[in-house]
């Protein structure tokens, strides 16, 4: 969960990325820090996200990231 | 509770009509400046007593013939039904659209319009058929005649045409919004002013001349209709140095009256036993006749009236008589007004264009 | 059939009733059988494609879904182990793949056809298309199961009134749409015709009046150099806006009276604060099914990925994760560009959009510096600047449309040196077709549908507007029904009332 932290600082610093549940729906990532957020997801987990699991359901809150990063290593 | 509901509600919808009504009157061209052939249709309506002959067709219509006259020397009642450039479908339907109220004893039908079935302008559709009544035959009449870019809605809510007339309405939309003042004498069109004839286009043959057949079939249609209805039905030329009436033209409508037993009168042919003299009778140089060619085409034309079994002089109804002194009073008032004016400027105000 | 006909308002009556007497479960033929006649009512061939693209498009994502299933049970059958099934699926995957690469090849290949070719154009051909090949990707991304009614999925595919000008929705939403029981309810009825009403109002009063002014100047950039091509500028994006919105206005409008409800394709877009927010508020649908379907997998495919870690090796992590972003943004607004057109101005228009909008994701830091700095910076007065700014940067690029880079630079040049200056005090405005009177009311429309746009701010403008008395709802929806009626552009001797959007 650290870790993943410490990306979505990198990415969105002014976001309150911890507590909030929509941060897709808010604005908070939009498609360009989607992207650069699963760029570095996959490079820091070692893992693949295909397009299809970009969703705001996916994104919209930390705990719900860590939940796709879980099952994805689960299905690697 | 309900009730009082239902009342607000049908006077909202009383009042936003009322304000379509108010704008469509406002915005509808008003037709009494220079061209004031959109009021002729709608004038008709206006009469109040009936008529033995009913003359049909184009200008050559009710440019041609004084009713005044006919009535003043002749004691025959008539009007004339036409409008500029009114198809010979639109002269069926308004035919049928007059049949309604009145049948005369005869029909004088002007078969210019055999030559050409189908509208050149919009405008002059607006001007027949606006005016019309609405019933069953003024619908048939637009579907029959409109052109491809009118649409029928645009006749039955006017303001869908005239909507952006908004920019150019004038005084005279204001001033005749409720009442217009009356701009032909039963239908005919009065001008007193002369410019002779001069030189004319070359006429040149023509690779087909063949009416439309759609044409044909509303000549058949009148034709029946006043069969039907025992009247009368003559088909007339007037005399015209332009638009040429062919030979070729001619001898085909010859045939048909032949075949259905009608009069066919080519007053063009005529022109010299009438006595028109194209130097001094016409007003636009050979294409229309004015008041003193209109009356003298009459005087032709009423001798043959005349022989019309059930026309009559009716000059000894009391009743009509009176009615007809109106119209003899105003016509002569006119036709003094225009002569005097033309003698004084040499041409007619309210016709006037540089 | 053009939405701004009399035989369209004679289709949709009829519709209306032919719709609500046969309410049932059945409903949803009667708009398929409408969707036919409409799209026939241009000829019976134009026919041929859409039924091309439904067929293949049913055929593939049937024969996907299938295969989704029967591996499924295979692997359950067999009790593969997670290696097994591991490698069995991606045996499934391809096949999987060689039949939507033969749809999508297909499909867009007519489309393709129809749009840089002469030999046909058919309706709605690119907003059909797009939908349907949403559909085949979204089967084999699994995100749901292939519809296996071909007459259901033709109506997704042509419900008529998407196909003007779009807006393109996707299949999971619309069938919920589509295919259930919808009663009359008068409300309902009400508010979409209010809707419709409105998107005239932008159609009629605004767009076609200030149409032949702003094509006079794009169409000849030449003639118009200085300030009128300010003006060309200022004209076209007016026309755009109220063309292309009103027309979704009237397209939802009257989805709405028929119970359905379709996606927005704008939100207010000019009161957006940079130009990827503009570009997310405007023609919303298509930049989703761009992002969905090319931006998302072009970012996240594997290429995109090794070339991230390359650059990140080089230059940081930080420009390793934005290199599939410069990566899929490129690629999205090439594609953007051609779409649009097969001319190199599109092209350029597009790579210039992609350029400003990746140019300010870098330059957030130093913008998040200036806020900082600067208090004044949150004021209102500099959102409504930030706003401007946006329009100014949209309506310049949406010049190389009609000019050339060369010509753009020639008219600012211009501009600077006071050309067009002293004809257009002239009156020179007057010369293009539009006079006195016509700029009054256009300035009256504007003034209106700017109004109501800043009211949207605050919420739904059409829901503070049911809250308002009965009297005073009817007077005004009648007054608007006048301005129409009266100011509206339409009629006779006028016969360019098209939608701009529906070239595509």
């Amino acid at each position: 969960m650290n870790e993943l932290y410490e990306i979505l600082e990198d990415i969105i610093p002014e976001a309150d990325y911890k507590t909030s549940t929509s941060l897709v729906k808010d604005g908070n990532l939009t498609s360009f820090e989607l992207v650069r957020l699963v760029t570095q997801i996959n490079d820091v987990f070692d893992l693949s996200i295909p397009s299809e699991e970009i969703t705001p359901e996916n994104f919209d809150s930390a705990e719900a990231m860590y939940r796709l990063i879980e099952r994805l290593e689960g299905e690697e | 509770m309900k009730r009082r509901r239902a009342a607000v509600w049908l006077t909202a919808l009383a009042a936003s009509a009322a304000v379509l009504l108010f704008l469509t009157r406002l915005l509808m061209p008003k037709y009494m400046g220079k061209v004031v052939e959109g009021n002729l249709t709608e004038e008709y309506y206006k009469e109040t007593t009936g008529h033995d002959v009913l003359i049909f067709g184009n200008c050559e219509a009710y440019e041609n013939i004084s009713p005044i006259v006919l009535w003043r020397e002749f004691g025959i009642t008539s009007y004339i039904r036409g409008n500029a450039q009114q198809l010979i479908a639109q002269s069926y339907y308004l035919l049928e659209d007059a049949l309604k109220t009145e049948t005369p004893k005869a029909v004088v039908l002007n078969i210019s319009s055999m030559t050409q079935f189908e509208q050149e302008n919009e405008s002059y559709n607006r001007m027949t058929l606006d005016g019309m009544r609405w019933s069953s035959a003024k619908w048939r009449a637009i579907l029959a005649t409109k052109m491809e870019d009118e649409h029928l809605i645009e006749y039955i809510f006017p303001l869908l045409r005239f909507h952006s007339r908004w920019k150019e309405l004038e005084q005279e939309d204001f001033l005749y919004f409720f009442k217009k003042e009356p701009v032909s004498h039963n239908g005919y069109y009065m001008r007193a002013d002369i410019r002779p004839a001069g030189e004319l286009p070359a006429m040149r043959r023509r690779s087909d001349y063949s009416f439309d057949a759609r044409a044909w079939e509303y000549l058949d249609q009148i034709r029946l209709l006043c069969e039907e209805r025992g009247i009368t039905l003559i088909l007339m030329k007037a005399p015209a140095l332009y638009p040429y009436w062919y030979e070729e033209w001619d001898s085909q409508i010859v045939a048909y009256a032949q075949v259905h037993g009608l009069t066919y009168l080519n007053a063009g042919r005529e022109s010299e036993s009438i006595g028109i003299d194209f130097s001094y009778d016409t007003y636009d140089q050979g294409l229309h006749l004015n008041v003193y060619g209109a009356e003298k085409l009459t005087r032709y034309l009423g001798s043959i009236l005349f022989a019309v079994p059930g026309v009559e002089d009716r000059r000894e109804d009391v009743e009509l008589a009176a009615v007809w002194a109106e119209k003899e009073r105003f016509y002569d008032e006119k036709k003094a007004e225009q002569e005097a004016e033309f003698a004084r400027l040499g041409y007619l105000t309210q016709f006037y264009t540089d | 059939m053009l939405l701004v006909s009399y035989s369209f308002a004679a289709f949709c009556l009829v519709l209306f009733a032919v719709y609500y007497l046969f309410s049932g479960r059945l409903q949803w033929v009667v708009l398929l059988v409408f969707s036919g006649l409409f799209y026939a009512h241009g000829g019976v061939r134009g026919l041929l494609y859409p039924l091309v693209t439904t067929g293949s498009a049913w055929f593939l994502a049937g024969r996907i879904g299938r295969q989704t299933k029967e591996s499924g049970r295979y692997m359950k059958e067999q009790g593969f182990d997670r290696m097994q099934k591991k490698a069995y699926t991606k045996q499934v995957k391809k096949k999987q793949r060689c039949l939507l690469t033969a749809g999508l090849v297909l499909n867009f290949g007519i489309l393709a056809a129809a749009k840089y070719t002469s030999l046909f154009m058919t309706l709605g051909i690119s907003y059909y298309t797009f939908q349907a090949m949403g559909y085949l990707i979204d089967v084999y991304r699994r995100k749901y199961e292939p519809e296996r009614n071909p007459a259901r999925l033709a109506l997704f595919v042509g419900f008529f009134p998407q196909l003007t000008a779009g807006p393109i929705s996707r299949f999971d939403r619309m069938r919920e749409e589509l295919f259930r029981e919808h009663r009359f309810s008068f409300s309902g009825f009400r508010l979409g015709a209010e809707r419709v009403l409105w998107g005239y109002f932008k159609k009629l009063v605004i767009a076609n009046r200030i149409g032949p002014a702003a094509a006079a100047i794009t169409g000849s950039p030449e003639l118009y150099s200085g300030f009128f091509a300010f003006f060309g500028m200022l004209f076209h994006v007016i026309e755009l806006y109220a063309d292309f919105s009103g027309c979704m206005d009237i397209v939802l409008g009257l989805s709405q009276m028929l119970g359905i409800s379709l996606p927005e394709n704008f939100e207010r877009p000019f009161f957006s604060k940079s130009l990827s927010e503009f570009w997310r508020r405007w023609h919303m649908s298509l930049m989703q099914w761009f992002r969905e379907y090319i931006f998302f997998p072009v970012s996240t495919s594997h290429f995109s990925q090794s070339f991230a870690k390359a650059v990140g090796r080089i230059g940081g992590r930080q420009a390793g994760s934005k290199a599939p972003v410069w990566l899929a943004g490129l690629v999205v607004w090439l594609v953007t560009g051609i779409w649009h057109g097969a001319s190199w101005r599109f092209v350029t228009w597009g790579l210039a959009n992609c350029s400003v909008i990746l140019l300010s994701q870098e330059l957030s830091g130093v913008y998040r510096g200036f806020h900082e700095r600067f208090a004044f910076s949150n004021r209102p007065w500099y959102q409504y600047f930030a706003s401007l700014r946006t329009c100014l940067v949209f309506g310049l690029l949406q010049m190389l449309i009609y000019v050339s880079i060369p010509e753009l630079f020639g008219m600012f040049l211009g501009m600077a040196a006071g050309e067009g200056l002293s004809e257009l005090c002239a009156g020179g405005l007057l010369t293009l077709g539009l006079d006195l009177a016509d700029y009054g009311i256009l300035f009256l429309g504007l003034v209106l549908l700017f109004a109501v746009e800043l009211m949207g701010r605050g919420g739904s403008v059409r829901e503070r507007f049911e809250e308002k008395p009965g009297w005073l709802r009817y007077l005004l929806l009648f007054a608007l029904f006048l301005l129409v009626i009266m100011a509206g552009v339409y009629g006779h001797g006028y016969d360019a009332s098209r939608f701009i959007y529906n070239r595509f």
